[in-house]
C-alpha cells in the first residue's frame, strides 16, 4: 500500500483490503463458475486460478517495494496483532497443512493426529516461552538474538547454519507441492510448474521484503481459506443436510465406522488380502535368497516367456511380461531395496485396515504409542523454534501486540486445521461408498485422471474386473485436491481449491526464502565478513542472495526427493534441536553462557542429522560412506529424530555452561531487559539515561 | 533481599508471577498434549459430541485448548504489565 493510501485509511487499511479483497476473489469465482457454464474449457480456468494467485503476489510486491532496511527485514516494526496473526498463520500454513494434513488423516486415521496436536500444540511454547520475548529484543534474525545474548561470531555462524538447514529442508517440500498442483490442474509439466511459481514469490520478496509477504500472505490467507470451506461444506451439506463440517462430521464418522466395517469383511476383501499375504511370503523368501533368487526369477520368467511363445499365447501377454522381466532389479543390491519396498508394500496391502479412531494400532509395529508421542514432541518443539515463524515476531508493534499476535495466528490456522478430519471422514466415506465393489471400467471419472499422473493407482491382483480397498492406492496428497471431483462439484472448485493450495505452498516458501535471506545477507555476509557494507548495498545483496536459494530450492525439488512428508519432519527436528534450547536458555536461565550454548547447539544438531542420517540411509555414496545404516535407538523413527537431539542439546548447554565461567555483566543486563517490556528506572542511579530501552 | 531497592523489588516480583503465569500454562498444556494422548485408547470408552473421546481430544480438542492457554496468556501478561507499569506506552 502506498503512503498516500495509508494515510486515507488509517489503521483500518488492512482490515479493508482484507475484506476487499474477499469480494474480488468471491466474485471472480463466481463469474468463472459462469463461465464454466457457458463452455470454458478446464484448462483455462486453470490458468486464470494460476495467473491470479502469481498476479496478487506481483501486484503486493510492486505497491509495497522499498529499500529501507527495517522496512525490507521487519516491516518497519509496526504491524498490528490480528494482521500480523493472519500473515504469519499463512506462512505456518504450508503445502503440507493444506494438502498433506488431510490427507495422513485419511490414510492413517488416529495416527495422522500426532500433526494435527504437534504443529498446535508448539504455538503455547512459541507464545509463552519465544513470542514477547524476541520482540522485546527487536533485531532482525534468530542469529541476532544468539549473538547479542552470548556473544561471538562463532555462535551466530551456527545459529545461522542451523537456520539454513532447516528453512532449506522445508522450502523444497512447498516448492514441490507448486509442481505437483501445476501439473495436474495446469497440465503444465512439473518443472516448468515449479519455476513459474517461484518467479511469482521472487518478484514479491524481491520488491518489497517483509512488508510485501506481510500484505500479500493476509491475502493469500483469504484464498487459501474459502477454497478449504468451500468444497467441504458443500460436501457435508449435500450428505448430512448439515453445513457445518467441523462439528457434525461426527454422523458421517458413525457412517464410516459401520461402511468400513462391513467393507472390509466382505470375502473378496478377505482373499485380494490373503493373496497380497501370500506375496509377502515370497518377497521374504526371495530376499533371504539373494542373490541366487534374482538368478532364477530371471530364469523363470524367461522359461514362461518361452512356453508361452511355443504355445502360442497372445503378443499381448508376452509383451507384458517381456516388459517385467526387462524390470527386474540389474544387481543384488538394487534387488534388495526394491523387494524391500515392494514387501513393506504387501504387508501393507495385507492387513486387516485399522479403524479411523482406533489409536495406537498399527500392526507390523509395537512402537506407535512411543513413536506418536515422540513425533509429537518433536513437532510442536520445531514449531517453536522454526526460524521464519519465529522472524516474525520481530516485525510486530510492540510486546503485548506479539502476544496477542500468537493468539490470532494460532486461531487463523485452527480454522484450517479443524477441518482436515472433516475432510479425511467424508472423502474415505465417498471412495468406500462410490469405488469399493465398483468394476473397473465404470470408475469415477477423477480416479482415471490422478492415475494418469501417477498419483493413485490400481491393481486388478485378484482378477475379477472389480476394485477392492486393498488394490487402490491414493497418494495421501491428492485427498483436499481431488475432493472437489469426488463431489461431484463444477471444475471451478477444482481450480480454487488448487488455487488455494498454491497460495498455501507460495506464501511459506516466501517466508522460508525470506528467513534464509536473512541469515545468508545479514548474518553472514554484513555481521561477519563486511560490517561496514552501506545499507543499500546490502539490499543488493540481500536480493541476490534469495534469487540464488530460490534456484537452489527449485533444482533440489525437481529430482523430486523421496519422501517430502520425512523431509518436513526433518526440518522441525533439525530446528528444534539446534534452537530451542539456546533459544529458551538464553532467556530463562542467566547461568548459560557462550561455550555452553555453542556445545549445546553443535551437539544437539550432531546427534540429530547423525540419527537421522544412519537411520534413513545405509550409504551416502557422494561422501564415499557405506553401510553406514543402524537400527533405530528403541524403535524410534528417524522423522522423530528431535527425541535425542533436544535432550542432548539442553543437557550439553547446562552441563558446559556450569563447568566454565559465568556470563558477564552485559549477558545478564540482557536478561533484564528482555524480561520487562518496558523498563523502570531509578532516577538517582540512571539519571540521563531514558526511560524505554 | 533487603538490600534491593523498591524498583528492583517491583520488577522481581513482575519476573516471579511471570514465571507462575507461564508454568502453570505450560503444566495444562503437557497434560493435554501428552497425558491425555498416552491415555488415547482408554479415553476412547466414553464419547463427547458424538465421537470417541480419545480421537476428539487428539483431533480436535487440543486444538481448542491452545486457543484458551494462548488467549488467557496473552490477557494475564498484558494486565500484569499494566498493573507493574511496565507496559509500552
Amino acid at each position: 500500500m502506498s503512503n498516500r493510501l495509508r494515510l486515507i485509511l488509517g489503521e483500518y487499511g488492512p482490515a479493508l483490503f482484507v475484506v476487499l479483497f474477499a469480494v474480488g476473489f468471491t466474485l471472480t469465482v463466481l463469474v468463472l463458475a459462469w463461465l464454466e457454464q457457458r463452455g470454458m474449457s478446464q484448462r483455462w480456468i486453470g490458468y486464470v486460478f494460476l495467473f491470479l494467485t502469481l498476479l496478487v503476489f506481483s501486484l503486493v510486491g510492486l505497491f509495497t517495494r522499498t529499500s529501507d532496511i527495517a522496512e525490507y527485514f521487519v516491516a518497519g516494526r509496526r504491524v498490528p496483532a490480528v494482521y500480523s496473526g493472519m500473515s504469519s498463520g499463512t506462512d505456518w500454513l504450508s503445502a503440507a497443512s493444506f494438502i498433506g494434513l488431510a490427507g495422513a488423516l485419511y490414510q492413517s486415521g488416529y495416527q495422522g493426529l500426532a500433526f494435527v496436536i504437534g504443529w498446535t500444540g508448539g504455538y503455547v511454547l512459541l507464545a509463552l516461552l519465544m513470542a514477547p520475548y524476541l520482540r522485546k529484543f527487536g533485531q532482525f534474525t534468530l542469529p541476532d538474538f544468539l549473538a547479542t545474548r552470548y556473544g561471538g561470531h562463532a555462535i551466530r555462524l551456527v545459529g545461522a547454519v542451523a537456520v539454513i538447514l532447516a528453512s532449506l529442508v522445508y522450502v523444497v517440500a512447498q516448492v514441490y507441492g507448486v509442481g505437483l498442483i501445476t501439473s495436474r490442474f495446469i497440465t503444465l509439466q512439473f518443472e516448468i510448474g515449479v519455476y513459474l511459481g517461484l518467479a511469482g514469490v521472487l518478484v514479491c520478496s524481491f520488491l518489497g521484503g517483509m512488508r510485501a509477504l506481510l500484505h500479500a500472505q493476509a491475502a493469500q490467507y483469504v484464498i487459501l481459506l474459502i477454497a478449504y470451506i468451500t468444497p467441504i461444506t458443500i460436501l457435508s451439506f449435500d450428505r448430512t443436510g448439515i453445513p457445518a463440517p467441523p462439528v457434525l462430521y461426527a454422523k458421517a464418522m458413525h457412517q464410516l465406522l459401520e461402511v468400513e466395517h462391513e467393507v472390509f469383511n466382505r470375502p473378496e476383501e478377505v482373499a485380494v488380502r490373503a493373496i497380497y499375504a501370500e506375496r509377502a511370503k515370497r518377497l521374504e523368501q526371495q530376499i533371504d535368497n539373494l542373490p541366487g533368487s534374482l538368478v532364477e526369477e530371471r530364469k523363470r520368467m524367461g522359461d514362461q516367456i518361452e512356453k508361452m511363445k511355443s504355445s502360442g499365447a497372445s503378443v499381448r501377454d508376452i509383451v507384458l511380461l517381456e516388459r517385467e522381466r526387462r524390470a527386474l532389479p540389474a544387481t543384488p543390491q538394487l534387488a534388495h531395496a526394491k523387494w524391500r519396498n515392494d514387501l513393506k508394500d504387501a504387508l501393507h496391502r495385507s492387513a486387516m485396515p485399522v479403524s479411523d479412531t482406533e489409536p495406537f494400532a498399527l500392526p507390523d509395529d509395537g512402537q506407535s504409542r512411543a513413536n506418536f508421542l515422540a513425533l509429537i514432541f518433536c513437532l510442536t518443539i520445531g514449531t517453536a523454534s522454526l526460524p521464519h515463524l519465529l522472524m516474525r515476531y520481530y516485525s510486530i508493534a510492540s510486546v503485548s501486540q506479539a502476544r496477542r499476535s500468537v493468539f490470532w495466528s494460532l486461531f487463523f490456522v485452527a480454522l484450517v486445521y479443524l477441518l482436515a478430519p472433516a475432510y479425511a471422514v467424508f472423502v474415505k466415506l465417498e471412495v468406500l461408498q462410490h469405488t469399493i465393489g465398483v468394476p473397473l471400467e465404470s470408475l469415477p471419472a477423477w480416479v482415471n485422471a490422478w492415475t494418469k499422473i501417477g498419483l493413485v493407482s490400481v491393481v486388478d491382483i485378484n482378477n475379477d474386473h472389480l476394485l477392492q480397498w486393498a488394490e487402490l492406492t491414493i497418494n495421501p496428497d491428492v485427498i483436499v485436491l481431488a475432493t472437489p471431483e469426488i463431489a461431484g462439484l463444477p471444475y471451478v472448485i477444482s481450480g480454487m481449491v488448487a488455487a488455494g493450495g498454491l497460495a498455501a505452498a507460495l506464501s511459506t516458501a516466501e517466508g522460508l526464502l525470506l528467513s534464509i535471506t536473512s541469515a545468508l545477507s545479514h548474518d553472514i555476509y554484513f555481521k561477519m565478513l563486511r560490517p561496514d557494507a552501506s545499507s543499500s548495498w546490502r539490499l543488493i545483496v540481500s536480493k541476490s542472495v534469495m534469487v540464488a536459494v530460490a534456484i537452489l530450492a527449485a533444482s533440489i525439488a525437481v529430482q523430486r526427493p523421496a519422501s517430502i512428508v520425512d523431509m518436513v519432519a526433518w526440518a522441525f527436528s533439525i530446528a528444534g534441536a539446534a534452537l530451542f534450547p539456546a533459544l529458551v536458555l538464553g532467556v530463562f536461565w542467566p547461568r548459560a553462557n557462550r561455550a555452553g550454548a555453542l556445545a549445546g547447539m553443535i551437539a544437539g544438531l550432531a546427534v540429530t542429522v547423525f540419527y537421522i542420517a544412519r537411520v534413513k540411509f545405509d550409504s551416502i555414496p557422494l561422501l564415499g560412506w557405506y553401510g553406514i545404516g543402524m537400527h533405530p535407538w528403541f524403535g524410534i523413527d528417524a522423522a522423530a529424530a528431535g527425541i535425542y537431539g533436544v535432550p542432548v542439546g539442553f543437557v550439553t548447554n547446562v552441563i558446559i555452561s556450569l563447568f566454565t565461567k559465568p556470563p558477564g555483566p552485559e549477558s545478564q543486563q540482557f536478561i533484564e531487559r528482555l524480561r520487562y517490556p518496558r523498563i523502570l528506572y531509578n532516577r538517582a542511579e540512571m539519571s540521563g539515561r531514558g526511560t524505554d530501552v | 533481599m533487603s538490600d534491593l531497592t523498591p524498583l528492583r523489588l517491583q520488577q522481581k516480583r513482575y519476573w516471579q508471577k511471570t514465571l507462575w503465569f507461564t508454568g502453570i500454562l505450560l503444566v495444562v498444556w503437557f497434560l493435554v498434549t501428552f497425558v491425555a494422548t498416552f491415555f488415547s485408547a482408554a479415553l476412547n470408552q466414553f464419547t463427547f459430541l458424538g465421537l470417541p473421546l480419545g480421537y476428539f481430544m487428539a483431533a480436535q480438542g487440543a486444538l481448542i485448548v491452545y486457543i484458551v492457554l494462548i488467549g488467557l496468556y496473552a490477557f494475564l501478561m498484558n494486565r500484569l504489565d499494566r498493573q507493574f507499569g511496565v507496559d509500552e506506552q
